[in-house]
């Protein structure tokens, strides 16, 4: 139950960081390997089942304190407002 | 001046001809109310086609003198238009549901071809969305977003979409300009199937910065892309005849001409001035919103003092044919309400000019025809059942001592059936005489298959002309009548089934078939007169299906059947947006809105681009469909409820986060799962 737990958990992690453009190199597995770690070990102290939802929510907020995501370039939507009105060429 | 003085002599000088020959055809010589409305009905239609004979005829010369000494273009030496400085300039595309692989695949070529003149710098692209559907504009934004990425248009290329939709395509223009119109000298305004070659846009600012008194100049786009046989031959008969009837009408109307809504660059200070579209304040159809806006806003821009062109020269401008007659049927509808409304500017506009009074009158009859014509096939029946049912009536005049006795003079009938074949067609194989003339004739598949194709395209269109006369009258009615429009976005893809092409055609069908049955028994002759109308009719719904078929589109292609030079030789433009639609993703389904919530980066864009709604009421509701899109998924919303969530900042950080952290057997779970490949 646990090791499938923590295959869930590792999946879920490494899509993440993967999906938000971080590199997925040996160092970044290896301290995704330890969140995991410490996410089970705290779930599992509690001497209960362990709540996926729980798990998942602990992971997300300890990826987020471990890695800094790289911001993705965002182009902007619209070019800075001129605003000007509309004319009614009948109105004489 | 002498030159639509000339025109209008000559129109009126063969109309009265044909009346005048007509009335000796009648039995009575005009001499009933039926005939006196016949003869009527036959002035207007025959004036008709006489503008169009001359219209072509006029192009024939004009193209074989190797243009109009006048048009805009040929004032400037290609020298000195090359050495013009050019100003900002918005690119504008509005889009409503539209494919968008399709249409943001074409903005592609259009930047990649603009990049490459080297003057994209003066160039900004907006992409005017009025799409309704969420899971639709969050794919065009999606899309968007690629492109800036892939074309390097970070601040070059812009998304907006209006929350509320009013006043149709020109409201999301007139929205555009409130808000940017001030930051840009001209707006080339783009249809969603539009392509336009970076030289033209280049060259339609440059003509602009050179002729300060023009506030519009219309290119005539060709249409290219066609598959279906529809589509091959609305774009063979444009390729072909189309330049010369522009060349024809550009002749006429000089710095007078008509904005058709697209592919046109207009001076933005003087059209937001003097542009803006009031409502109708009229009866019925003619009261509220302008839904056809074009031609009225030449008027206007011409009413302002400045000049409208149809510039015939400027070439690399493309559209997309309706794949089917389904299709351009359902379009046409929307577009006889538009221009039937015109018909209270036409009376009541203020001050406009004549030119575009005419030009106005022009788009009415474009519809307004088809009733006439109808109205004449009925007057025609009932003059004949008048003289075949009721005893000849000898004194036709009331109060005359002479009788009139019926004559038939079936020589004259067969010589005016004969001018009126020759106006409709003549200018189409004067047309296939330009080209081989300039040997040109391989462009669009050689001599013979050319000539093929130009009896093809005119069986067609005979075949096509009494559908489209009788589906025009019922939008006519329909339009009068005051009928809410629905307005849609066009297909540009899809074939006619069998079932649709049977609803649609079977009630003309039928009376095609009652009505030839009455006039045999009426009399045969009568009956072989009805034919040319009624066979059309009567096998509406096989040809309405197999014109929509692409696989007969492209077994004429591969006989190079109604071939179109663009076919023949395509362009670097248009070769891009065949590539950039394989290459546009396209999601455009329920699955948009699930990845703008699960994808990090994309949820990133909408949350950056999205603003925070909440406040009090609107507030609770939000959460609430948070609260159940988490917990069902967005299927259990309706697309307003999705619309909702995805315009709310803080609703879509909120569903992300939870998305990440819901279980493994829940609906976000499985969405997540499906995302990161797992």
């Amino acid at each position: 139950m646990i090791i499938m737990m923590s295959e869930r958990l590792l999946r879920r992690a490494l899509g993440y960081l993967r999906l938000s453009g971080l590199d997925i190199d040996t160092a970044v597995e290896r301290s995704v390997l330890d969140i995991v770690s410490q996410v089970i070990a705290e779930e599992a102290s509690r001497g209960e089942p362990i709540d996926e939802t729980t798990a998942f929510e602990r992971l997300m907020a300890q990826l987020e304190t471990v890695f800094t995501l790289p911001e993705p370039s965002l182009p902007p939507v619209t070019p800075v407002m001129e605003r000007g009105s509309i004319g009614y060429g009948d109105v004489a | 001046m002498l030159r639509r003085s000339l025109l209008t002599l000559v129109v009126f000088g063969q109309t009265a001809l044909g009346v005048a020959i007509m009335r000796h055809v009648l039995p009575y010589q005009g001499g009933n109310g039926v005939e006196v409305a016949l003869l009527a009905l036959f002035a207007v239609l025959f004036g008709w086609i006489s503008v169009g004979f001359w219209i072509g005829v006029t192009g024939f010369v004009l193209q074989l003198a190797g243009g109009d000494p006048h048009g805009l273009l040929r004032r400037h030496p290609r020298a000195l238009l090359d050495a013009t400085p050019l100003a900002r300039t918005a690119i504008v595309m509005p889009i409503y549901n539209e494919p968008i692989a399709r249409t943001l695949g074409g903005l592609r070529a259009i930047y990649r071809s603009l990049e490459e003149t080297g003057q994209l710098e003066h160039f900004e692209f907006h992409i005017l969305s009025d799409s309704r559907d969420p899971d639709h504009w969050l794919s065009e934004k999606t899309v968007w977003y690629q492109l800036c990425r892939e074309l390097g248009a970070f601040g070059r290329m812009f998304y907006r979409r209006r929350p509320i939709n009013m006043n149709y395509k020109s409201g999301n223009i007139a929205d555009f300009l409130r808000r940017w119109g001030r930051r840009y000298e001209y707006m080339i305004v783009l249809d969603a199937d539009s392509i336009m070659e970076g030289g033209t846009l280049v060259d339609m600012v440059r003509l602009m910065q050179r002729e300060h008194g023009v506030g519009m100049i219309q290119t005539s786009p060709a249409i290219v892309n066609g598959e279906s046989m529809f589509a091959r031959v609305q774009q063979f008969s444009s390729r072909l005849y189309g330049p010369m009837f522009t060349a024809g009408l550009s002749a006429y109307q000089l710095g007078e001409a008509a904005y058709w809504g697209h592919n046109a660059i207009i001076r933005v200070a003087p059209f937001m001035a003097h542009c803006g579209l009031r409502k109708l304040r009229g009866f019925g159809p003619f009261r509220g919103p302008i839904s056809s806006h074009d031609f009225v806003e030449a008027a206007y821009m011409a009413r302002a003092g400045h000049e409208v062109w149809l510039e015939p020269g400027l070439q690399g401008s493309y559209e997309e044919s309706p794949p089917s007659l389904v299709d351009e049927l359902a379009r046409d509808k929307r577009w006889a309400k538009g221009n039937l409304q015109h018909l209270w500017l036409l009376l009541f506009g203020r001050r406009l000019r004549m030119a575009h009074r005419l030009a106005l009158l022009n788009g009415v009859m474009s519809y307004l025809a088809s009733p006439l014509w109808l109205a004449f096939l009925a007057l025609t029946t009932v003059a004949t059942a008048r003289l075949v049912l009721f005893p000849i009536d000898y004194f036709p005049v009331p109060h005359s001592p002479f009788p009139v006795w019926p004559k038939w003079n079936p020589a004259w009938a067969l010589g005016l059936a004969g001018a009126t074949v020759l106006l409709l067609f003549l200018p189409k194989w004067l047309a296939l005489i330009e080209v081989m003339i300039r040997r040109r004739s391989a462009e669009f598949g050689g001599g013979l298959r050319l000539a093929g194709s130009v009896l093809l395209e005119m069986l067609v269109s005979a075949l096509m002309a009494p559908i489209r006369m009788l589906a025009h009258s019922r939008h006519v009615i329909e339009g009068l009548s005051g009928m809410k429009l629905r307005w849609a976005g066009q297909n540009r893809s899809e074939e006619t089934t069998w079932r649709e092409a049977l609803v649609d055609q079977a009630p003309g069908s039928l009376l095609a078939a009652s009505w030839a049955v009455f006039a045999w028994w009426l009399d045969p002759l009568f009956f072989l007169w009805s034919l040319p109308v009624a066979i059309p009719l009567i096998v509406a719904a096989p040809v309405s299906v197999v014109t929509a078929r692409v696989s007969v589109g492209r077994f004429l292609r591969r006989h190079r059947l109604l071939l179109s030079p663009e076919e023949y030789r395509p362009g670097a433009v248009l070769s891009a947006v065949a590539q950039a639609q394989a290459e546009v993703g396209e999601r455009g389904d329920r699955s948009a809105f699930v990845h703008v919530v699960v994808d990090p980066v994309l949820n990133r864009l909408h949350v950056a681009t999205t603003r925070d709604y909440r406040r009090g009421v609107k507030s609770e509701t939000i959460a609430r469909l948070v609260l159940r899109c988490e917990r069902d998924g967005p299927e259990a919303l309706s697309p307003r409820e999705v619309t909702q969530l995805a315009q709310d900042r803080a609703a879509l950080e909120t569903l992300h986060r939870r998305a990440w952290c819901a279980p493994s057997d829940s609906y976000w779970g499985r969405a997540v799962a499906e995302r990161i490949g797992a």
